[in-house]
């Protein structure tokens, strides 16, 4: 008989133990309290950069006594895993980590594309190397970061040249490994993205083979949990309202921007008025949009990167776009 | 052999400093031992007879004194002097065979065997050569113990409490074995004990010593003839010697009621 | 009557065996009950026959086998230097009072550091070939097996070291016959203890630009939100950690034929 209660109590705790670790932190109620974004330190989020330096998000929803509480994280797939913690209710991040998000079984949805920027993607080769052309990365060794949207753009400008994924030598490197292992000339190239590009190249260590121009477009987007987004539309909309207003306060004076954005992100003013100019960040969804993430599906697909197919056209939802007055 | 084999010693002290008092472990110890006697040492805890036997050893070297074996000094440790602890201190990880080859050094491989076997046969555990210590009960390790000491032939066999470990009947059985190996070995033997009977069962004399500080009380000689009966009236009378050295005059009345 | 003790034999050795595996098979069935009912998060815990279904696939088509054994050579590497090196330094600094001194301040400050944080001088030193995965497998195995070194030989029975005085044992043999011998049971555990680790730094090591393995499966599986591939490569490691462990015991045991130990009621 003890025998037996011993054996309940133990399977009573064990359930105990899976349920909050299978549930995840997820808020919970109707009422929210906070709104917990996640952002990378990149320039491909200037804009709500913009909006985070100026409050305007703290300030609109100070009334409804909800705090907005910004969480930083080095890669898109750091933000998944939040996401899939229940940590986080909106998440910026490039379009490959989010289409992984979406395949894995995450509850989210794209509510708009943050911006575009084929020059924020290159190849890069050591500052000394004597590679001249992508042909010649032939059975050399290339680092990437996996499941980023570098990783598509890589394999897109292999296809350009010609060479196949199997010709080189595929090295998974976290972005800053990627910084030195370039620097130390322990690979032959690396698939990187700005703040990288232009923080390197300007200390000398590397030189671009090329970049996105003609490869890839290179949009990154903002993803809200399903959950969220139908208890909560009012602060999705307040916060693409906000990017709104970073998109314009930008285009009308971006050394004002550059300085507020060099707070956020590791480059120099000056620097980033040279990098705006890589970038088009008008918040909306394109039909080119729509087009791109299908053909990075279809890519990641036949490629393994994930395993079930998504749909794109059910992933994303344009209401909230539509809300405050976006095409 | 080299020299007489006589050991002697003389105004041999010791002492030993603890937090700020100093204990007088022996004082003033003059004795000698000619080659092949059998000497007992007997005493209560603390008189320093261990400390004299390792002294003897070589284990102990800070000391007043002098102690000389065939005329020269002591130095240190050395194969002229054997010896057979309280505990076995075989090691375990070697058979009863590997235990006694571990103390030859430098012996042909033909000759090892034959002084190992010779030696296993001396203590009776002929059969057993490749037992391990574990398997062995603690009369069978001290044998071990035994034969690995004599397999150098040691001028002197020093034995220290050698039989405290073992049951009553076992440590009987022994000491007349050690008898028996003594007989033939022919060597000087100086065994420590606390037990009054077997010291003069086995001594030629047997040396009493006191406690704090340790010296040397009396040196009786036993003119018994061996093997020796315990209850000789001699025996007896010796035993009442040693024990009245050590307890008071009560227990007289007793003795002269038997 | 034979015929009744065989089969009372058969229940026992049954009964133990069962006791082996309870804990483990109740926590498979509370898994698996938790996601039939719905209770899992697909995207933090997967249900138990979508693991099933990933180590199905990865087993049959070759590349699990294929990432144990990139990893096993690396953490056999990594454990052979750690094992050869710390015991020859375990035996020196046991056995030289000055070596002791002279090493002990570096040791205990270098002690406490994990292997991961070794991380980035391993990669400037060594590169991101092999020669840095292994330095890491080797640095986490490595301590264990000096200190159980050390620590063994500080622990020998004074009463033998003073035996070995009075038969005036030659140094060689000394060493040989007497300090090896008598350090083997804490060495033995120092080497299992090691060995495991080193299986544990394999995650971290591939962490270090690595295309294979089964640390770099479970980080790479990471990345692509696979939690079903982590956990088969994590059930992987567990598994072929403990084989290890098993087969260092058979050995001790073997080898220690006479060592009489203390097994419990």
């Amino acid at each position: 008989m003890k025998k037996f209660l011993n054996l309940i109590l133990l399977i009573g705790f064990m359930v105990m133990v899976f349920q909050p670790v299978g549930y995840g932190k997820e808020q919970r109620g109707s009422v929210a309290k906070e709104l917990r974004i996640a952002l990378q330190p990149i320039p491909f989020y200037a804009p709500l950069f913009i909006a985070k330096q100026q409050g305007w998000l703290e300030a609109e929803l100070k009334q409804a006594k909800i705090s907005v509480k910004w969480h930083s994280f080095l890669s898109g797939p750091a933000v998944n895993e939040a996401f899939a913690a229940g940590e986080i209710d909106i998440g910026l991040m490039g379009d490959t980590p989010a289409l992984i998000a979406r395949a894995s079984g995450q509850d989210l949805r794209i509510v708009s594309i943050t911006c575009s920027g084929p020059k924020a993607q290159a190849l890069a080769v050591p500052k000394n190397s004597t590679i001249k052309s992508v042909k010649e990365l032939k059975g050399k060794r290339v680092a990437v970061t996996k499941g980023t949207g570098v990783h598509h753009f890589l394999v897109l400008a292999f296809q350009k040249n010609g060479l196949k994924i199997n010709d080189v030598q595929l090295i998974n490197l976290q972005i800053e490994d990627i910084g030195a292992a370039l620097t130390s000339g322990n690979v032959d190239a690396g698939a990187i993205w700005e703040p990288y590009i232009t923080q390197w190249v300007e200390k000398g260590a590397i030189r671009i083979l090329t970049d996105g121009t003609g490869i890839k477009r290179g949009i990154s987007v903002i993803l809200v949990s399903n959950k969220f987004a139908v208890q909560h539309p009012a602060l999705v909309t307040a916060l693409l309202k906000a990017y709104q207003r970073g998109y314009e306060f930008l285009k009308a004076d971006p050394e004002r921007a550059a300085e507020l954005v060099a707070n956020e992100v590791n480059l120099t003013s000056k620097q980033l008025l040279q990098v705006f100019t890589k970038f088009d960040y008008r918040p909306g969804i394109s039909t080119a949009d729509i087009e791109d993430l299908k053909k990075s599906e279809e890519f990641m697909r036949a490629h393994k990167i994930i395993r079930s197919k998504v749909d794109v056209d059910a992933f994303v939802d344009r209401r909230y776009l539509q809300a405050i007055g976006n095409k | 052999m080299n020299g007489d084999g006589n050991l002697v010693i003389h105004n041999l002290s010791k002492e030993f400093v603890n937090s700020q008092k100093v204990i007088q472990v022996l004082q003033d110890i003059n004795l000698s031992i000619n080659q092949g006697e059998f000497i007992s040492i007997v005493g209560g805890s603390g008189c320093g007879k261990t400390t004299l036997l390792r002294i003897i050893a070589g284990l102990e070297t800070n000391y007043q004194g002098t102690v000389t074996l065939s005329g020269k000094p002591l130095n240190g440790c050395g194969l002229d002097r054997g010896v057979v602890f309280q505990e076995h201190r075989l090691l375990p990880w070697r058979t009863v065979k590997d235990n006694i080859a571990f103390a030859l050094n430098n012996v042909a491989p033909q000759e090892r065997e034959r002084i190992i076997q010779e030696h296993i046969d001396l203590v009776g555990l002929t059969g057993f050569e490749h037992a391990y210590p574990h398997q062995l009960s603690g009369g069978m390790a001290q044998r071990v113990a035994l034969a690995r000491a004599l397999v150098n032939r040691p001028q002197i066999l020093l034995l220290d409490e050698p039989f405290g470990a073992l049951d009553a009947l076992t440590r009987i059985q022994m000491q007349q074995e050690i008898l028996r190996i003594w007989e033939i070995e022919k060597n000087t033997m100086i065994l420590v004990t606390h037990d009054i009977d077997e010291a003069i069962y086995l001594g030629d004399r047997v040396v009493v010593m006191s406690s704090r500080p340790g010296t040397i009380k009396k040196i009786l000689r036993v003119n018994l003839p061996r093997p020796r009966d315990r209850s000789n009236v001699e025996f007896a009378y010796l035993r009442r010697e040693i024990y009245r050295e050590f307890f008071a005059s009560k227990d007289e009345d007793l003795v002269y009621a038997i | 009557m034979y015929r009744k003790l065989r089969l009372w034999q058969i229940g026992t050795d049954l009964k133990k065996t069962f006791l082996y595996f309870s804990l483990a098979l109740v926590l498979l069935f509370v898994w698996q009950v938790l996601g039939i009912i719905g209770w899992l998060n697909p995207v933090i815990i997967p249900s138990l026959p979508t693991v099933f279904r990933s180590f199905g696939e990865y087993f049959s088509s070759g590349e699990l086998l294929r990432h144990i054994g990139v990893s096993m050579i690396r953490v056999l590497e990594g454990f052979g230097l750690a094992a050869s090196l710390g015991v020859m330094l375990g035996l020196a600094i046991g056995l030289s009072r000055t070596l002791d001194r002279m090493t002990d301040l570096l040791i205990q400050i270098l002690k406490p550091i994990p292997p991961i944080a070794w991380i980035p001088l391993a990669i400037i030193w060594f590169g991101i070939g092999e020669a840095s995965k292994i330095f890491i497998i080797f640095i986490g195995a490595f301590y264990p097996i000096l200190i159980s070194v050390v620590d063994g030989i500080r622990r020998i029975d004074p009463k033998l070291i003073e035996l070995a005085k009075i038969l005036e044992v030659p140094r060689r043999r000394f060493i040989k016959d007497l300090v090896l011998p008598g350090i083997l049971p804490p060495v033995m555990t120092g080497l299992r203890v090691g060995l495991g680790i080193a299986w544990m730094c394999v995650v971290a090591a591939e962490l270090i630009a690595a295309s294979e393995g089964v640390g770099y499966l479970i980080m790479d599986a990471r990345q692509l939100s696979q939690p079903d591939v982590v956990i088969v490569g994590m059930f992987t490691i567990g598994v072929i950690g403990k084989l290890m462990d098993s087969f260092l015991r058979w050995l001790s045991k073997r080898v220690l034929v006479w060592n009489v130990t203390y097994q419990g009621e």
